[in-house]
């Protein structure tokens, strides 16, 4: 049997769609059958970001069938269309960065458990990391491949990271530190 | 044939071309950032996650102390927002503006220095808290503390001498404005990492308003 480019791209996009599916189902069984909990957050988180990053590859064949094509039209313009941003866009991404650091610093004052404030302070930082990262390094405006070479990467390992971080909840529950 | 029709996002990697389309210097520098940046997450959730299960974690920041790193929250994302001017100012080959945004950014660097070591000078020598040990009875709060921010001040000022070198290369006119972008990205880095470090480390244990 002869291995042609069309048949390879078949068995290519077959397995990496195999792959995805196999990874979403397993983000979905645990918190499906035992509830949502803290320990199949990460479990869930990670399991995603493998489905999406084993997904581009069949999308983008799809894409190239034409099966996007009004997505594609609107990736292509923000490509080209704002090479560097005027001043303006700068100093309003400096007001709202400093507006949600003063909401950080405002959190202290409600007195949360130190969990939920954990989560509100790292939802907010993620907010303003994502237009630091956007805006100020310019990534938003570079090409679709290197943003989606580049933040993939990083959120699985966080993920991976993350997946003890319950386990830090069960110690504080059973008393291990006085 | 289907690999004919794909343009925009997977044109260039047939070879002969850029196909990020960043230069090999801007690309090395995102890989290293992106490197760095789990490096500060491994840490960071490492304290984290010592800091959720210790009861009796330490409190040590008052008002002050959160004012105080406040200022430096804001120095440095003003440093930030010099930074980008300076590379708008490269961008159009201006030389002068170019080496004043820079200079300015340093300065925002340099002052976030100054004011850290402060704070770090008050918590070692008023409050005893030594690398291992302290007078709260949880180790591994100096530990977290100066290791974490330590990296990040080591972070800040090898970038201040990044910048100081840039800004003399512009000025005599051996760097160009590739040069200026791959230093703002850097210096970008050092302050996203600090958005993460300042909630996660000050703001999760402030005395404010608590009953003592």
């Amino acid at each position: 049997m002869k291995l042609t480019p069309e048949k390879e791209t078949l068995i290519l996009n077959g397995v990496c769609g195999l792959l995805a599916v196999i990874a979403l189902v397993i983000a979905v069984w645990a918190p499906a059958t035992t509830g949502i909990s803290v320990d199949n957050l990460f479990v869930s988180v990670l399991c995603l970001s493998l489905a999406a990053v084993f997904a581009i590859n069949p999308m983008l064949t799809l894409a190239s069938g034409g099966a996007f094509k009004e997505f594609m039209a609107s990736m292509r313009t923000s490509e080209s269309a704002a090479p560097a941003s005027s001043h303006k866009t700068y100093y309003m991404i400096w007001a709202g960065l400093l507006f949600l650091t003063l909401i950080e610093v405002m959190l202290i004052f409600p007195h949360l458990s130190t969990h939920i404030m954990l989560i509100i302070l790292i939802g907010l930082s993620l907010m303003k990391s994502a237009m630091i990262v956007a805006y100020f390094m310019h990534l938003k405006f570079e090409r679709i491949s290197l943003i989606l070479t580049l933040i993939p990467i990083v959120v699985i390992l966080i993920a991976l990271f993350g997946v003890f971080f319950p386990d830090s909840l069960r110690s504080l529950n059973l008393g291990v530190y006085k | 044939m289907a690999e004919a029709k794909m343009e925009g996002i997977v044109a260039g990697w047939d070879g002969g071309s850029l196909p990020y389309a960043v230069g090999s210097k801007k690309l090395g520098m995102w890989l290293f950032i992106i490197s760095d940046s789990l490096t500060f997450a491994a840490l960071l959730i490492a304290y984290s996650y010592v800091r959720l299960s210790t009861p009796n974690w330490p409190m040590p920041f008052n008002a002050g102390s959160i004012g105080f790193a406040s200022i430096m929250t804001f120095c440095l994302l003003s440093s930030s927002l010099t930074m980008v001017l300076a590379v708008a100012a490269a961008e159009r080959r201006d030389t002068i503006w170019t080496v004043f945004w820079i200079f300015a950014t340093m300065l925002g660097g340099i002052a976030f220095i100054v004011l850290h070591s402060y704070e770090w000078r008050g918590l070692i020598v008023h409050e005893h808290v030594k690398l291992f040990k302290n007078d709260w009875g949880v180790p591994l709060f100096g530990a977290t503390f100066f290791g974490i921010t330590g990296l990040h001040m080591l972070h800040v000022t090898s970038g201040v001498i990044y910048l100081g070198v840039v800004a003399f290369n512009v000025f005599r006119r051996r760097s160009t404005h590739d040069d200026v972008e791959v230093c703002g990205l850097y210096w970008h880095f050092v302050d996203l990492v600090w958005m993460f470090v300042f909630p996660m480390i000050y703001l999760l244990s402030t005395n404010i308003g608590a009953k003592h």
